[in-house]
């Protein structure tokens, strides 16, 4: 590898850290907080409680789980926690900030835009392989979702990474490089289960490289050992604790979603179109799929393309309902993009054709990332910041071991700024989340007539015209 | 032309005259129904006051298009050449608003086959029954095919204007081409004068074939001047009907809209990338558009160049109203059809030869279940009440009366009353009334105003949906 490349790729990777960095000490109250908000307690509650990285819980006893099961331990064992954990060494190192779990997340990032150079650079040189990480680190959705206290920027860099070592080890064939590989996947894995699909476009890089004589090499079953063992093992925790589970079984085809009208809209249109590859970038995306065909290395692409389609279907109600579920397309739509990108450009020789060419493709790319821009930048928005003000009053105002109600439609954002236990909303009389021995009331609904009783009749730990920390008594909850 | 050849256009024009049909029989009350109320109305006139095509009048007489009193409701904008067509018709059917869309329809349908025969002149079969085939399907150009406003028109005239002037290109000699286009010439610019824009490729052709010897030749500069001559004309006198004129500036740039984010994003990706080509059109255009060069194919550049300036001075016009983009419908759908063809070409030595026009029939059926999408609720009429109340009005009210019919500026609810009046209060109801006009027809009936009025004045009708009253000076004022 040359200086100058050196030079870029160090640049590149800058690029992908610093434009992530944006807003980066803002709280768990923008896009998806809900979902940031429960592995942010997670990784929290590691720190405050013993890090026993096989019981996992959250701030909410409200149960998710698909069987109707409590939850009175807190347990949250849906994907392992990996990210979590890393989030709570650094805790454990610097105190519990959330700038420190978005750095984690921001890392992540930064290194998969790493194995995305490499991964693209060894398929189709450097200049390919330039876009395309230029691509997947400017671009604003995948700008946000790079930065966002979720496992998934680390379910996406650990796949890149392992479609990269797949790459040397199905040239070298090279039994560490097989270990490597599998040590990444399994990790992706673990943290993300949909990376399952990312097993058709290695099965299919193996089949037509080491051809029919690939079942026979013993590499294979090491890798699928290896690989799908800790996830196995992992399922089987699962299984043995489905309190903690979250329901999962919407996410197939509830409302009979797939193939309809709308599965194909939203994800398309809305989805691809409108927020992540914005109009101009879809143009390049599709060029990219068209052409990524013509060639053995562009079919791996191909693959992989079809692989993430396939789990879109396979899974399309969380797909239609979760913006960031598409992110597993950005690694290989930051290529289709680039491949698009030189396809337009390199398709006319001729002087003036070629410039008109570039003006096309250079215009497509600048619309992508305007119009990304303008799609995602509310993204970024607090739009509720009263529960931020009411949380830290309530971290001062209550007891330390004070179990609470944050009611926030099921939303636990609200309850992690308390840095309390509660519930998350309010499903049964009052009386009897008393008796439980939970006395304390925070919210920010204050038209809401049951809170307006309540603000009524018990004792007011504080209040204004955007919250109420409430104490209950047996007498105000009648 | 071969044999197959006319085939193909029969079954593309079959296909486009049977989506046109879709809901032809709606009323005026559809998407765009002031603009096309506007439009149908000067042809009504047309056949209630006599035939004056150098005098087309409407039915608004408020002052909301420039701020001038218009009693004699003056229309001057394009010269009525598609007016006088639905007159035409009417004249054999009665006023019938299913005619005059069936009118846009045929004229549509012309435009398919001179696209083909227009593209046929660069391209092969294939791309040009393509274009013709985009055309006749999109569901945005349907569903402005069965609208009543000029626009289809102009393009049609533009498209025969094309195809004339290559005819006569192809032999110079020939008066009968140039007379030709020299007609279609002066009926596109007359029926919408951003027609100008759009012949461009006109210049473009005769620079190709004359090059500098352009300058000498007479049967160009007589092109020129009989072309802009009539428009010329048609706007010095139109100068004598000030009231008549409305406002154009706003279309210009307002907002000094012009190269700002939100033009390229309503343009871009609100119209070409949602509402006309949709994400999976836009693809097929974009490869077309980067499809490898030939000189035909400059051709094809002159007509998005002309597009791209019209988008560029008419900016506001063309973000704020969606029908703007009629004009540019044929060059779409011949980048869209270049692009088709050549993923049906495209050639793999890895995958299966079928993946390129799999591809290209999945784009293709994107772009019509996405743009249905969109263009669906075009056909809605969102407040049927304004059709009832209209003919209630028609009904009840003296035939040479002249009503208020208040929708916020639209003229729509005044249309279906067949008077003519106002469709917005622009000026206090003492003074409508000494004008001589007493009657207000209200579908709002929530607005204290209107509630006030039907407590304290004669009503002439009233349902769940409308009120009909009779103004008198004694009861507007009272509480």
């Amino acid at each position: 590898m040359k200086k100058f490349e050196i030079i870029i790729i160090v640049a590149i990777l800058a690029l992908t850290f610093s434009l992530r960095t944006y807003k980066i000490s803002g709280p768990v109250a923008d896009w998806h907080s809900w979902r940031q908000a429960d592995t942010a307690a997670v990784a929290r509650n590691f720190v405050k409680e013993d890090f026993n990285i096989l019981y996992p819980r959250s701030d909410s006893l409200t149960a998710l789980n698909d069987y109707g099961l409590q939850n009175p331990n807190r347990y949250f064992i849906n994907e392992f926690p990996l990210y979590n954990a890393t989030v709570a060494l650094f805790y454990k190192a610097f105190g519990v900030n959330l700038v420190l779990a978005r750095l984690v997340s921001i890392s992540a990032a930064t290194i998969g835009t790493l194995f995305l150079y490499l991964f693209a650079r060894k398929l189709f040189g450097s200049k390919i392989a330039t876009l395309a990480s230029i691509f997947y680190a400017a671009n604003p959705y995948n700008i946000y979702y790079g930065r966002v206290i979720m496992p998934d920027p680390m379910f996406i860099s650990f796949s890149i990474a392992t479609m990269y070592f797949m790459l040397e080890w199905t040239q070298s064939k090279k039994l560490w490089l097989c270990l490597v590989t599998a040590t990444t996947f399994a990790s992706a894995l673990l943290v993300k289960p949909y990376t399952v699909f990312l097993l058709i476009p290695i099965f299919y890089w193996l089949a037509i490289n080491w051809q029919i004589k690939a079942i026979k090499n013993i590499q294979i079953y090491i890798f699928l050992i290896c690989s799908l063992l800790p996830f196995s093992l992992w399922r089987l925790h699962v299984a043995a604790h489905p309190e903690g589970t979250f329901a999962t079984s919407w996410l197939f085809n509830a409302g009979n979603i797939r193939f309809t009208g709308s599965f194909f809209r939203w994800l398309i249109f809305e989805r691809l179109n409108r927020l992540i590859f914005a109009t101009g970038g879809f143009v390049l995306f599709a060029f990219g799929a068209i052409k990524s065909h013509t060639s053995k290395n562009g079919s791996l692409i191909f693959a992989w393309l079809f692989s993430v389609v396939l789990y879109m279907t396979v899974f399309a109600k969380g797909n239609v309902n979760h913006d960031y579920y598409q992110l597993p397309i950005m690694p290989v739509g930051a290529i289709l993009v680039s491949l698009g990108f030189f396809t337009v450009i390199n398709n006319s020789q001729k002087y003036y054709a070629r410039l008109i060419n570039i003006i096309i493709a250079v215009s497509l790319l600048v619309i992508s990332f305007a119009f990304g821009w303008f799609e995602v930048r509310g993204f970024y928005n607090v739009n509720r910041p009263e529960i931020v003000t009411a949380g830290e009053r309530a971290d001062i105002l209550l007891p330390k071991d004070a179990v609470i109600l944050a009611p926030y439609n099921d939303d636990p954002s609200f309850l992690y700024q308390t840095n309390r236990y509660g519930y998350t909303q309010i499903d049964k009389p009052l009386g009897e989340y008393f008796s439980e021995g939970i006395k304390y009331v925070v919210s920010v609904d204050l038209a809401d007539p049951p809170i307006q009783k309540l603000t009524a009749d018990c004792k007011i730990i504080e209040k204004t015209d955007k919250y109420a920390i409430i104490e209950m008594s047996p007498d105000c909850t009648q | 032309m071969k044999k197959f050849e006319f085939l193909i256009i029969c079954v593309i024009v079959f296909i486009a005259l049977f989506l046109r049909l879709y809901k032809i029989n709606r009323p005026i009350a559809d998407w765009h129904s002031w603009r096309q109320a506007d439009t149908a109305s000067v042809s009504r006139n047309f056949l209630k006051e006599g035939f004056t095509p150098f005098i087309p009048t409407f039915d608004d007489m408020s002052s909301q298009t420039n701020g001038l009193d218009n009693p004699n409701r003056y229309r001057f904008v394009e010269f009525p050449v598609y007016n006088i067509l639905v007159y035409l018709a009417w004249l054999i059917t009665g006023v019938n608003t299913t005619i005059a869309r069936l009118v846009t329809v045929v004229i549509t349908l012309a435009s398919t086959i001179f696209l083909y025969l227009v593209v046929r002149k660069f391209s092969s079969w294939q791309v040009s029954a393509l274009s013709a085939f985009f055309f006749a399907t999109i569901p945005y150009s349907v569903f402005y095919s069965s609208t009543i406003l000029p626009g289809p028109f102009m393009v049609m005239s533009l498209l025969m204007l094309y195809y004339f002037f290559i005819r006569f290109l192809e032999n110079d000699k020939n008066w009968l081409f140039l007379s030709l286009s020299i007609i279609f010439a002066n009926l596109a610019i007359l029926s919408w004068p951003i027609a100008i824009f759009f012949c461009l490729p006109v210049a473009y052709l005769s620079l190709d074939k004359y090059r500098i010897g352009i300058v000498k030749n007479i049967k160009i500069w007589l092109f020129v001047a009989l072309t802009l001559m009539p428009f010329i004309m048609w706007r010095i006198w139109m100068l004598r009907f000030p009231q008549g004129i409305p406002d154009f500036q706003y279309l210009i740039n307002d907002g000094n809209i012009r190269f700002k984010g939100a033009f390229f994003r309503w343009l871009v990706a609100e119209r070409l990338g949602k509402l006309i080509l949709t994400p999976c059109g836009f693809a097929l255009f974009i490869i077309g558009l980067v499809a490898k060069s030939s000189k035909e194919k400059l051709f094809y550049l002159s007509l998005l160049f002309s597009c791209l300036v019209y988008f560029v001075v008419f900016a506001s016009g063309n973000v704020r109203h969606d029908y703007y983009q009629i004009p540019v419908i044929p060059t779409l759908a011949i980048f869209m059809a270049i692009g088709t063809k050549l993923l049906f070409d495209l050639k793999s030595p890895i995958f299966n030869k079928y993946i390129g026009p799999v591809v290209a029939v999945i784009l293709i059926i994107f772009t019509f279940a996405l743009g249905y999408f969109e263009v669906q609720g075009y056909y809605w009429i969102n407040k049927p009440q304004i059709v009832e109340a209209g003919k209630a009005v028609d009904r009840l009210l003296p035939k040479n009366a002249t009503v208020i019919a208040p929708l916020g500026g639209d003229t729509s609810f005044l249309y279906q009353t067949n008077r003519h009046g106002y469709p917005v209060v622009d000026r206090s109801l003492e003074k409508f009334i000494d004008q001589g006009t007493k009657y207000l027809v209200s579908v709002d009936l929530n607005d204290s105003g209107i509630q006030n009025l039907a407590r304290n004045c004669k009503i002439i009708g009233q349902t769940n949906s409308y009120v009909i009253i009779e103004l008198s000076k004694g009861c507007i004022g009272k509480s």
